[in-house]
């Protein structure tokens, strides 16, 4: 019964989020990517057997693929630890009521089941199951056991983030073990594929370890109810949190006065939300663009792909960040324009901050330089254009209409506060350095082409400040505008 | 100090502020009440260059806001949690408030010992954002934010509202000492007439953006003000 009415709320929340309701053309455009998705897993399901045979061609792919299981739930633990929110605030509203709390936590803990972290691996593992293992008893219960494991982690990583730290840090100690343990067994010194291979073939060849698994999960759930049940008063639970802050001193950044202290204010930003954190941590993954295309073979002639390739990998930070420039303080824009602070000293700040992180950007890329030097030379042209247009440009459209953003949740199909400028962004950022390429190319005078991107890149930095007064300029136009929007949310 | 000028902002066809003209000299408490949507926080925000105007021109010290940013350096302000950055905690916020005004820590901290008695113990050294304090906490916040470079100028929206009564004793006294002190112009809008004529010396009444009465505190003042506020 109130498990039913606990539902349909859950329901109504999330029908009636106004996120939800206001563009019905976008949660379209993710229903399909959704989908999209679902039939690239299943598609990997029903191949990965393949690909194993291919990758570990001695080994059987049963085998080889139960290698690789700790390592994945090992990646589930760590993306898990950033993206998965602690189910906690909702349950207010019904603390007072006449409800067993008991029953509360259970749905709490049950609730969280349903999340694309434990749905997606679905469509890898059964048909895997069924096809490779021939969808025998032995399979179901191989395919239980994995089951079982998935939502322990999604137990283990809520009991972690609530209890013992959300600390960026905690993970980032978790990141060295797993690449401590992976560079062991490259270099078989200790094999934890091997140590993979026997657990979860034991629950092939012992059906009954199924038990195991399932007392793994047991624990876990466990663990997280008796421990909510003792911190069910709310003030407690959240002063938990509260007094977890990550207070921490940029000391180095504030001797740049201003905008030092605009930048340190907005480090801060991105490390106390979820959004910004979430955004930083996808733009990782753009790093690796080049691993796929810069090798590519057949890519190599195309200068064409290999400059956007560039643009990308060294704007990597950049583009996914600053497509929101101004929205990240749309909760206090208005102090930032009544404060003392002039707009060029504002707009300087986001300037350094995009070529900072351009930077950084390019210097952790610079082994890409080993794959040859033409690929040395459009990564360094490339971060250069990046540095010195790119990041007038993204400042420039981001001004047309930003929307007041909400920081605290994922970024993860989550298109609040996404607009116009969102959209066309991506356009100018690698069209530009293209079209500047294109009469170099027709020449037939391709690497002086990649040297011009990059001399425009460079006169955008010589010219500064002049690219920061026609901006200053244009926010000065527009800021009614933008704390207007800011303010209705 | 302040001059408002054939100064309108029209929403949609009706006007939320429309005043011919308007003078608040140096160092007066100018009080400005009304009921919800007469006005009070348009005029603030046109003052702060926070919406443009339709038609007309604010003068702070003669010079026009929307021309330069140098009413910035003198003038303090809080109307909303718009104002806070919320995921600082109350040291941080101040400390950044402070740099820009190019004080170290230690003079903030100097600076902020003064509104000790308003803090009550709830706002420095908790380890809290400012999201998670209480919105009268927050206010707190931000009315110290908007005092701690002693402004000439001071625009406070409805500062009363939220406050608990100690707070509020506290909050009117310690605005009279700086009033008195150094002589600041303050702007101070209020739903609560016995707070706001306590204050302040001057009473502006907006009604759909327009001035309705303009007079000067004395005895008579609240009872008046009750009058037409009960009619």
């Amino acid at each position: 019964m109130l498990t039913r009415w606990l539902l349909t709320h859950q329901l109504k929340e999330a029908i009636r989020s106004s996120v939800f309701q206001k563009n019905l053309v976008i949660n379209i455009l993710v229903g399909i990517f959704a989908l999209y998705m679902i039939v690239n897993l299943l598609v990997a399901g029903f191949l990965i057997d393949r690909i194993m045979e291919q990758v570990f061609p001695e080994t059987d792919p049963v085998t080889a693929f139960n290698g690789l299981l700790l390592y994945y739930f090992g990646l589930d633990l760590f993306s898990r630890f950033f993206l998965q929110k602690i189910p906690v605030l909702s349950i207010q509203p019904y603390l007072h009521l006449p409800v067993r709390r008991t029953s509360i936590i259970h749905f709490l803990l049950l609730k969280s089941v349903f999340k694309l972290f434990n749905i997606l691996p679905l469509f890898i593992f059964v048909p895997f199951s069924y096809k490779v293992m021939g969808g025998t008893v032995e399979a179901a219960t191989w395919l239980a056991g994995i089951l079982c494991i998935i939502l322990a982690n999604n137990y283990l990583i809520t009991y972690v983030k609530r209890h013992l730290s959300d600390h960026p840090l905690t993970a980032g100690v978790f990141a060295i073990l797993f690449a401590l343990f992976l560079s062991l067994d490259v270099s078989d010194i200790f094999g934890l594929s091997e140590v993979s291979s026997y657990l979860f073939g034991l629950l092939i060849a012992y059906p009954a370890t199924v038990v195991v698994s399932f007392a793994i999960l047991l624990t876990l759930y466990q663990l997280n109810f008796v421990i909510l049940k003792m911190n069910l008063q709310l003030d407690i639970m959240q002063a938990e949190i509260r007094s977890k802050s990550t207070l921490m001193n940029f000391a180095l950044l504030s001797r740049f006065g201003q905008i030092g202290e605009l930048i340190m204010l907005e480090m801060k930003l991105i490390l106390r939300h979820k959004r910004p954190k979430s955004v930083a941590l996808f733009s990782v993954l753009f790093l690796f663009y080049g691993l796929i295309f810069y090798q590519s073979p057949n890519l190599q002639d195309s200068t064409f792909i290999l400059i956007f390739v560039g643009i990308v990998v060294t704007g990597a930070f950049m583009i996914s960040y600053g497509q929101f420039s101004y929205s990240w303080e749309s909760s206090f824009f208005d102090g930032i324009l009544s404060n003392r602070i002039s707009l060029e000293t504002y707009i300087k700040a986001k300037v350094w901050i995009y070529i900072i992180t351009v930077s950084i950007c390019y210097i952790v890329t610079l082994p890409y330089a080993f794959m040859g030097t033409e690929i040395a030379l459009i990564n360094t042209c490339a971060f250069l254009f990046n540095a010195g247009i790119n990041s007038f440009m993204i400042l420039l459209i981001t001004s047309f209409k930003p929307k007041r953003l909400e920081l605290n949740k994922g970024s993860a199909f989550n298109f609040q506060g996404v607009g116009i400028a969102q959209y066309i962004l991506s356009i100018p950022i690698f069209l530009l350095p293209i079209c500047l390429y294109i009469p170099f190319a027709i020449a037939g005078l391709n690497q002086a082409g990649v040297i011009f991107i990059g001399l425009v890149g460079f006169m955008g930095l010589i010219m500064q400040d002049v690219l920061v007064k026609l901006l200053v300029a244009r926010i000065k136009a527009k800021k009614y505008v933008l704390a207007a929007g800011f303010r209705q949310g | 100090m302040l001059l408002f000028e054939s100064l309108r902002k029209n929403y949609e066809g009706t006007d939320a502020v429309n005043i011919d003209r308007m003078e608040i000299p140096a160092g007066q408490k100018f009080g400005l009440v009304g009921n919800n949507g007469a006005g009070k926080t348009t005029l603030f925000r046109l003052i702060l260059d926070l919406i443009k105007p339709t038609d007309g021109v604010v003068w702070s010290k003669g010079v026009d806001v929307r021309r330069t940013e140098e009413w910035k350096l003198y003038t303090g302000s809080y109307l909303d949690e718009g104002f806070l950055i919320d995921f600082l905690t109350a040291e941080e916020y101040f400390y950044f408030i402070g740099s820009l005004h190019g004080f170290s820590k230690h003079e903030v901290d100097e600076r902020l010992v003064r509104y000790h008695p308003l803090f009550n113990n709830a706002i420095l050294g908790q380890k809290k954002y400012i999201r998670d304090l209480s919105k009268g906490n927050q206010k707190k916040v931000g009315i110290t934010a908007a005092l701690l470079f002693e402004p000439e100028i001071l625009i406070l929206d409805e500062p009363f509202a939220n406050l608990d009564p100690t707070t509020i004793f506290r909050l009117k006294n310690l605005l009279n000492e700086i009033n008195e002190q150094q002589n600041v112009t303050m702007l101070i809008s209020s739903h609560d007439l016995m707070h706001v004529t306590d204050v302040c010396k001057r009473i502006v009444v907006l009604e759909a953006g327009k001035i309705i009465q303009d007079k000067f505190t004395d005895q008579g003042t609240l009872k008046e003000l009750e009058t037409y506020f009960s009619a």
